[in-house]
């Protein structure tokens, strides 16, 4: 007999109620899970949408639930359970329960997500890796904690209390953490930390469930359980400090000409004002106006992260570590820019009202134009190559059948670096009008990251077109711009050439004034 | 012959309690052992330790010759394992059960299984979760008989059922007698007294005795001395003599080393003036409360296993 096959029969038919509630979540998830998407607007879509995102929970809730039920059905956990003192082979019981999961989970996800992606515009087989990628980060931050958890309780009750402390902690955790890191400026992290954290989920959740099959050492198995989250805070921490010390190595000071230019630009006309939570651990910004030019012709320029060296009159200096610096993306031609940086209260007070030197460093990223691809915008739905699927974006009511933008999806990873541009109408379109050269609309989409894919129930993943321009100012309530059929619109991708630092330094800098405004700190600069 | 089961200074602890302190045991092949014991007195662990339920803190047990804690799998294939508490897959009918163990078991006999669920008359079409409490236990006998275990293993198999299952219960396993070692546990020991062949008695974990029936019943005796004359308790007595007590000219008295041919003329010898001394046997039911009450089960264990070293030897 093979057992394997025995159980799992066994399993389908015990369970049959279970697999069909949870078959019937995704297919209504594969059914309209296209609202997620798409860019209507309209009632009845934004009522499916918000329909659609709840499904996207509840498949993990059938998932949940399947697993349970196939887990403690042979439970784990306690001395009385009537298989312990049959001929089970652990390997033959084990087997059992991942087969069932293969066919009630991963197949009739699979086929969802394959159907997700035609309906999205994108043949499923060209996207294999990435699905098959996503299901291995499913598996490790889902299916196995899941299976885990079942293994190392005796019922379903008990598995969902167990799950809600999880949930608990997890948000007392975040809610520490958010305490912690009052205005913590962000810094950068590579995919280290986050593929070896991958890696021990994949490995701890694993081992606790051989480790309940192969000798149902309950304690054991929690006490690997309990070792995880321990360990993948400490690989996060190390991790940080690990890509700290990544940016001087990746963005390493060249001598020869730098991808941009930057000066100190401030402008006394010009007052902007914070504020942040007030406490002895705040971080105070400090923003300083830049103005950037020097990017060559076919390539463009983005800082990643910033890190400030401050030296006040007496000699005494402070250095940040670096912080991320998102949102800038710098093509040819001359522009302004205020970045900042964040510096802790205590050292603030050390040099507020001194005329201060500051330097700079900039870890930028060089890119350069690569392939462009320019059409007509049509009415309809249409393919982008090497990015994605693109849309009109209607607006509301009494826009129908004018395009007030582009909506755009990629499949299982967001896309390339991409620049977008094109020309909007100050007028409704007509047959015969088209954009307005004057008005351009651009956008940057997309990333640098090569991963294969991102996580998610959903294997179509939105790409944000947000084109400049998009509403007439000066206007009451912002009177929308148009894109008109058959405007030229072009989606130009660009690829990384190599990263480095550039400096800058600012003499006489005072730090913004901060006034205590009850619990919170107001920086007026 | 080896022993079918034999367990080495087995021991197992739960925190500061003992459950099973030390316990040397051996279950020769075809035996029907009773393991006997007040609630409480580590029966069920040892049972468990046995069947790798639980892990022994020290010392070691084999079952058909397989060290009990690389007791898993297809060894499984030989053993059946009936327990009051065991759990059944409640979800599925009688039928569906045994549909389901069959392909488990390579000796599985379908004519037996046929057999079995008339003879306990299942019904085959219910749940086990609708089941009565002494149905669900027949229902667990057969599906454990039905593959000719070579040894089966009873926990507490009868406890809670009525005289009418009960009997039901025994009369399948005495039919499977023949062909299979039983081990079970009670702690109702008229119930076992009928049909066992031999019997353990763990005490607090510790296993006081361990031997036939037959000898256990012939060594035992309630003795009665009349005395010529009224006369106190005498003193010095054997630790073999439990629960010695007097009334007037009655000496009353349970010998626990009684010989058919020696004992009579010991006692008469011991006392000469007596005008009677009266043997009566014992049942077993007497004879351990006779013990548990004497307290002195562990000198009785360690004159027996004295005694059986000095015959080894």
């Amino acid at each position: 007999m093979n057992q394997v096959r025995h159980i799992f029969s066994k399993d389908a038919r015990q369970f049959w109620g279970e697999i069909i509630l949870s078959l019937a979540i995704t297919a209504a998830f594969v059914c309209i899970g296209s609202y997620l998407w798409l860019g209507e607007e309209d009632a009845h879509a934004q009522m499916l949408r918000l329909l659609a995102s709840l499904l996207v929970l509840l498949v993990p809730v059938g998932w949940w639930v399947i697993i349970a039920r196939a887990v403690h059905a042979e439970r784990l956990v306690g001395d009385t359970q009537f298989w312990i003192t049959r001929p089970y082979a652990w390997e033959s019981l084990l087997g059992a329960k991942l087969l069932y999961l293969l066919v009630f989970l991963y197949v009739p996800l699979f086929i969802a997500q394959c159907l997700l992606l035609i309906e999205a515009g994108f043949p499923p087989q060209l996207h294999l890796a990435g699905l098959l990628f996503n299901f291995l980060r499913l598996t490790a931050i889902l299916v196995l904690p899941l299976i885990a958890i079942a293994t190392v309780t005796s019922s379903f009750a008990r598995m969902t209390l167990t799950l809600l402390g999880i949930f608990i902690a997890f948000i007392a955790l975040a809610a520490f953490a958010a305490f912690l890191s009052n205005n913590q400026p962000s810094t950068p992290s590579s995919q280290v930390g986050g593929r070896i954290c991958l890696a021990i989920a994949f490995m701890g959740f694993a081992a606790a469930i051989v480790l309940q099959y192969a000798m149902r050492r309950v304690w054991l198995a929690r006490g690997v359980l309990l070792a995880l989250p321990v360990l993948m805070l400490a690989t996060l921490y190390c991790a940080s400090k690990y890509d700290q010390a990544q940016v001087d190595r990746n963005y390493a000071v060249t001598q020869g000409a730098a991808p941009l230019h930057l000066a100190y630009d401030p402008d006394p006309h010009s007052t902007s004002t914070s504020s942040v939570q007030g406490s002895a651990r705040a971080m105070i910004p400090v923003d300083f106006r830049l103005a950037e030019t020097g990017v060559g012709e076919g390539y463009a320029a983005i800082p990643d992260a910033i890190r400030a060296r401050i030296t006040a009159p007496d000699g005494s200096h402070w250095e940040s570590s670096w912080q991320t610096m998102g949102g800038y993306d710098f093509l040819p031609g001359e522009s302004h820019f205020t970045p900042s940086f964040s510096i802790p209260m205590a050292l603030y007070n050390r040099f507020r009202s001194k005329p201060l030197n500051v330097h700079l460093d900039f870890a930028v990223t060089q890119v350069q134009a690569g392939r462009t691809t320019t059409l007509a915008l049509p009415q309809q739905r249409f393919s982008v190559p090497d990015f994605g699927v693109c849309s009109g974006q209607t607006g509301w009511a009494q826009l129908w059948g004018q395009m007030t933008g582009i909506h755009c999806v990629s499949a299982v990873y967001e896309p390339p670096l991409t620049y977008v541009s094109t020309h909007w109408s100050d007028a409704a379109c007509s047959a015969t009008q088209g954009g307005d050269p004057e008005i351009l609309g651009t956008a940057w989409v997309g990333s640098l990251d090569h991963e294969p894919a991102q996580i998610g129930i959903s294997p179509v993943v939105e790409a944000n077109v947000m084109l400049s321009n998009s509403e007439i100012l000066n206007t009451p309530g912002g009177k929308p711009r148009y894109l008109c059929p058959g405007t030229p619109i072009t989606f130009t991708r660009y690829n990384a050439i190599g990263s480095t630092q550039v400096s800058l330094d600012i003499q006489g800098f005072t730090l913004p004034e901060l006034k205590v405004e009850g619990n919170q700190f107001s920086i007026t600069q | 012959m080896n022993p079918t089961i034999r367990t080495r200074s087995l021991s197992k602890r739960f925190g500061s309690t003992v459950a099973v302190d030390n316990v040397d045991l051996a279950v020769p092949e075809g035996a029907i052992y009773a393991l006997v014991g007040a609630n409480g007195a580590g029966k069920t662990t040892l049972i468990k330790l046995l069947m790798n339920i639980l892990r022994p803190d020290a010392g070691t047990a084999e079952v058909l010759g397989i060290d009990s804690a690389q007791l898993t799998g297809s060894a499984f294939n030989r053993i059946g394992y009936v327990s009051e508490n065991q759990e059944l897959p409640d979800g599925m009918t009688v039928g569906g059960m045994l549909d389901y163990f069959r392909p488990f078991y390579p000796t599985w006999d379908r004519t037996l299984e046929a057999q079995l669920v008339r003879q306990f008359d299942l019904p085959v079409k219910r749940k086990l979760k609708h089941l009565s409490r002494g149905m669900k236990m027949k229902a667990s006998f057969a599906s454990s008989l039905a593959y000719r275990p070579s040894l089966i293993i009873l926990d507490e198999p009868f406890s809670g059922l009525d005289p009418l299952v009960r009997d039901e219960l025994i009369e399948g396993l005495i039919e499977r007698a023949p062909e299979t070692t039983i081990f079970l546990s009670s702690h109702d020991l008229a119930e076992i007294e009928s049909f066992s062949s031999h019997v353990g008695y763990l005490q607090q974990g510790r296993l006081l005795f361990s031997e036939e029936m037959s000898v256990l019943n012939n060594r035992f005796r309630d003795v009665t001395i009349t005395l010529a004359s009224p006369s106190p308790l005498p003193e010095n007595l054997p630790a073999t003599w439990l629960e010695p007590q007097t009334a007037d000219c009655v000496l009353r008295f349970v010998q626990s080393d009684f010989n058919e041919g020696s004992s009579p003329r010991e006692l008469a010898a011991r006392f000469p003036s007596a005008r009677g001394i009266a043997f009566e046997p014992m049942t077993l039911r007497q004879i351990f409360l006779s013990i548990a009450k004497s307290g002195r089960g562990s000198q009785i264990a360690a004159e027996r296993r004295r005694s059986a070293e000095e015959k080894q030897a």
